[in-house]
């Protein structure tokens, strides 16, 4: 597979294609990065299903819902939810999340779909392998779908499967065949994973067209190349850790598992594992996870704000290296999962300094976007506002981030509501906000057709006030010590008294997760039904808005590819015909300069 | 990268590049924010892409192992810990997997010079040679079982098979993929200007042999 079959591709746009060959085993990078999306958001429904189910468990515990027996059946026996699986469906719930839909949602589908069109090339440097790379991630799908439907329930270790309970078949229903088929399919996962960064570091590196130097690159590439670097290196460290736990699960080795241990009366085998070296396996992979995630959505973000405030990006060098040193410094953080796990307080305050650093590029972030927002002529579309409010949210969830890097704050705070607000504002609601400004603002390329600009803006603040109303008093909760993770907060009057505040928390969640019909109506109906776009309706100024069609087919350009003169956020430049100069525009140079 | 380098490797490349050639007088001044004339048409490695992603293959196949003898060591000094010696079966396949490496090398040098047949005989022997480490291996592992020494005896005999299984299923992809190259090469289909298979296929396979002996010295010592 090389780039000589990249270039065979260019000619497929002129045969007709088969429907298989073109909407299913597809190799087109816009086919894929749609597919991706559409999964994602498939994902994103029963993920915010689950959420449902656990909100309402909090809110009313104890108190029987008949839909929970009819929709969920033994997990909800009389209509009451068990405990061991309320610990099943939030540990779904994070799983599906972090990797189906926010992975998925970003890297999967804006690295597909901008990639190309945003450097000026025909496809992917391997477009088979990108096809490969979106079945492996289907076929993981398949296989976590599928353990909702065994007999003892889904995995119920929570998304970081921490060991002896995740180790343990015998521990809780969950342990059994649903965190086997949990481990199989992050398995196949993080193949998957490797073969899309493998696609994207090439592909950027090598396919550029005429003029796209690294420095005129748009903020979503550069984005997603580092991502795609972060996923290269962590995801195989996930996949050691992955291996020894099947291990210790089915061949009775002790990786994880300590010496000395009981599951009711029976004295286990084990003989001395450590559950702490999962931890540090996993966190090695899981905070550069946080980045994969959440770097792709800052990028999207910089670039839906530079073009709808008309404005060049602030410092836009600045922004590059900030992303780098964000993800620099997620390989050396990871120990702050961990404070409370017995760590040498000294490591702990390496750990707690390499930490707080990470605000330094952060607010270099906050920053220039805000700096870009500062006196632009600000065009509120949906995908704008969406950008705008992963500002909000990335500030509000940076700032907890402070109190809990430090390790004499987070020992207070450690597994408590208090960390669910904080990872829920910075990774959760802010990347999905980067999804959504990524959907609203390339929707009229991936499709050819608007979507409403009305009802975006409703689903925004829809959205947007009930992230702040949902996650917001969490914080309070958790400073005074409510712990995240418990089934029912009946039992200690410390946590009784949020009983209230825990139904005002579910009654906006379940609110917020219907507005999200409005934008699926939205995004649907646009699909078939919504006003044809222009092939450049924001009037931005990167090479996607530049190919022949409104929706290009395979192949991108139909002529030669465009050669690019100049930056990818010329706005508001005094010498422009318009407010905005295309990357393309060779205006000024000289007729050497354009050949 | 300049120019130069592109013209050399254009000799050995087998594919044209997607864009228009190369123009210009090179990347100018600089183009951070734009404004600067273009440079080059595309800004293609100095390095085949097929190369280049099996470069990025070994740096994920090098996370997986080094996570491995972290663990290992973070493990092993935790106690109970059992100390064996290598199979000595092993030290034979160990040295067969580097007499292996040296042939395929020897067969890249021949195919580069347009020996054809010493081409094919190298490559014949890199896989007897790779098929000799294999059997070494199972070899090795019958000697530990045959000495009580299972998967699940100690945290110590787990690391090993963990590490020699996982060596192996990276070696048997390599197998295969030598054994495809040696296919072809037999029906005539690589010359002096189309060897990339055989340059994709000894790259991967020097990394074995590396990663191989990486993990046996780290065995050995600790």
């Amino acid at each position: 597979m090389s780039s000589e079959q990249a270039s065979l591709h260019v000619d497929i746009e002129h045969h007709k294609e088969s429907f298989i060959s073109k909407y299913i085993f597809s190799y087109d990078h816009k086919m894929i990065g749609k597919q991706y999306m559409i999964t994602a958001l498939i994902w994103a429904l029963i993920g915010m299903g689950l959420s449902w189910v656990m909100r309402i468990q909090l809110a009313y515990p104890g108190q029987q819902i008949p839909i929970f027996e009819t929709l969920l059946g033994r997990y909800a026996e009389g209509g009451i939810l068990a405990p061991e699986y309320y610990i099943a469906m939030m540990t779904m719930h994070g799983t599906i999340m972090v990797f189906f839909v926010l992975t998925a949602g970003l890297v999967g589908t804006f690295g597909n779909f901008l990639i190309p069109l945003q450097i000026g090339a025909r496809d992917m440097a391997f477009p088979l392998i990108n096809m490969l790379s979106y079945w492996t991630f289907f076929l993981a799908s398949v296989v976590m779908l599928l353990s909702f439907f065994v007999e003892s329930g889904p995995a119920a270790a929570g998304w970081t499967a921490y060991p002896p309970l995740s180790a343990l078949s015998s521990a809780i229903p969950g342990s059994g065949a649903g965190q086997s088929l949990w481990l199989l399919s992050i398995a196949l996962f993080i193949v998957s994973s490797l073969f899309g960064s493998l696609n994207y570091i090439v592909t950027v590196l090598n396919l550029r067209t005429k003029g796209m130097t690294l420095g005129r690159m748009p903020l979503t590439v550069w984005a997603v190349f580092i991502a795609a670097i972060l996923g290269l290196l962590a995801f195989p460290v996930l996949l050691a850790g992955a291996i020894m736990l099947l291990l210790d699960k089915h061949l009775a080795t002790s990786f994880f598992i300590p010496a000395g241990l009981y599951v009711g009366d029976a004295l286990l085998s084990y003989e001395g594992g450590s559950p702490i070296l999962w931890q540090h396996i996993f966190w090695f992979f899981g905070h550069p996870e946080v980045y994969i995630v959440a770097l792709p959505a800052l990028g999207i973000c910089s670039e839906v704000i530079a073009t709808c405030a008309r404005k060049p990006l602030f410092g836009y060098k600045a922004m590059i290296a900030s992303l780098l040193a964000i993800a620099f410094l997620s390989f050396i953080v990871w120990g702050h999962h961990m404070f409370v796990s017995g760590m040498n307080p000294f490591l702990g305050s390496v750990f707690v300094l390499t930490t707080i650093l990470i605000a330094v590029p952060s607010a270099v972030k906050v920053f220039n976007w805000l700096t870009t927002l500062w006196r632009g002529k600000i065009h509120y579309t949906p995908g704008m506002l969406f950008a705008m409010g992963l500002v909000s949210l990335f500030i509000t969830g940076g700032l907890t981030g402070i109190f809990l890097g430090n390790a004499p704050i987070d020992i207070q705070l450690h597994d408590t509501y208090f960390v669910v607000a904080h990872f829920h504002f910075v990774m959760g609601a802010a990347a999905l906000f980067g999804i959504f400004a990524g959907i609203y603002h390339w929707f009229p390329k991936m499709y050819g057709r608007m979507m409403s600009n009305m009802w975006g803006r409703i689903h925004f603040w829809l959205t947007f006030v009930g992230i702040y109303l949902i996650f917001f008093p969490m914080h309070f909760m958790g400073t005074t010590g409510v712990p995240r993770r418990y089934y029912a907060f009946t039992e200690f009057e410390y946590t009784m008294q949020y009983g209230g505040m825990n139904e005002f928390i579910t009654i906006a969640t379940l609110i917020t997760g219907a507005a999200q019909v409005i934008f699926l109506v939205n995004f649907f109906g646009s699909m078939f039904f919504g006003k044809k776009a222009e092939t450049n309706p924001w009037k931005a100024a990167t090479l996607e808005w530049t190919t022949d069609d409104p929706m290009p087919g395979h192949g991108n350009w139909k002529g030669e590819i465009p050669t690019v003169y100049r930056g990818p956020h010329e706005y508001s430049t005094p010498d422009g015909k318009e407010d905005f100069i295309l990357q393309t525009d060779s205006t000024g140079f000289g007729k050497m300069d354009k050949e | 990268m300049n120019m130069e380098t592109i013209v050399k490797e254009k000799g050995k490349r087998t594919s044209v590049p997607i864009l228009p050639p190369i123009s210009g007088d090179g990347r100018g001044k600089g183009g951070w924010g734009g404004g600067m004339p273009p440079g080059r048409s595309h800004y293609s490695l100095p390095i085949h892409p097929a190369k280049f992603g099996l470069w990025l293959f070994i740096a994920a196949s090098v996370m997986l192992f080094a996570a491995f003898t972290s663990a290992y060591i973070v493990r092993s000094s935790a106690g109970d810990w059992l100390q064996f010696g290598m199979p000595s079966v092993m030290w034979y396949g160990t040295g067969a997997l580097i007499l292996s490496s040296v042939a395929v090398h020897f067969a890249l040098k021949s195919i580069k010079a347009g020996k054809i047949d010493l081409f094919k005989k190298a490559m014949l022997l890199t896989v007897a040679l790779g098929g000799v480490f294999i059997a070494g291996q199972f070899l090795g592992w019958a000697q530990l079982r045959a000495s009580g020494l299972y998967l699940d005896t100690n945290a110590s005999s787990a690391f090993f098979y963990m590490l020699t299984v996982t060596h192996i299923v990276h070696l048997i992809g390599g197998i295969i993929a030598l054994s495809l190259v040696t296919t072809k090469g037999l029906l005539g289909r690589y010359n002096e200007n189309n060897c990339l298979g055989v340059e994709l296929c000894a790259t991967y396979w020097h990394f074995l042999d590396v990663l191989w002996v990486y993990l046996f010295i780290f065995i050995i010592i600790t």
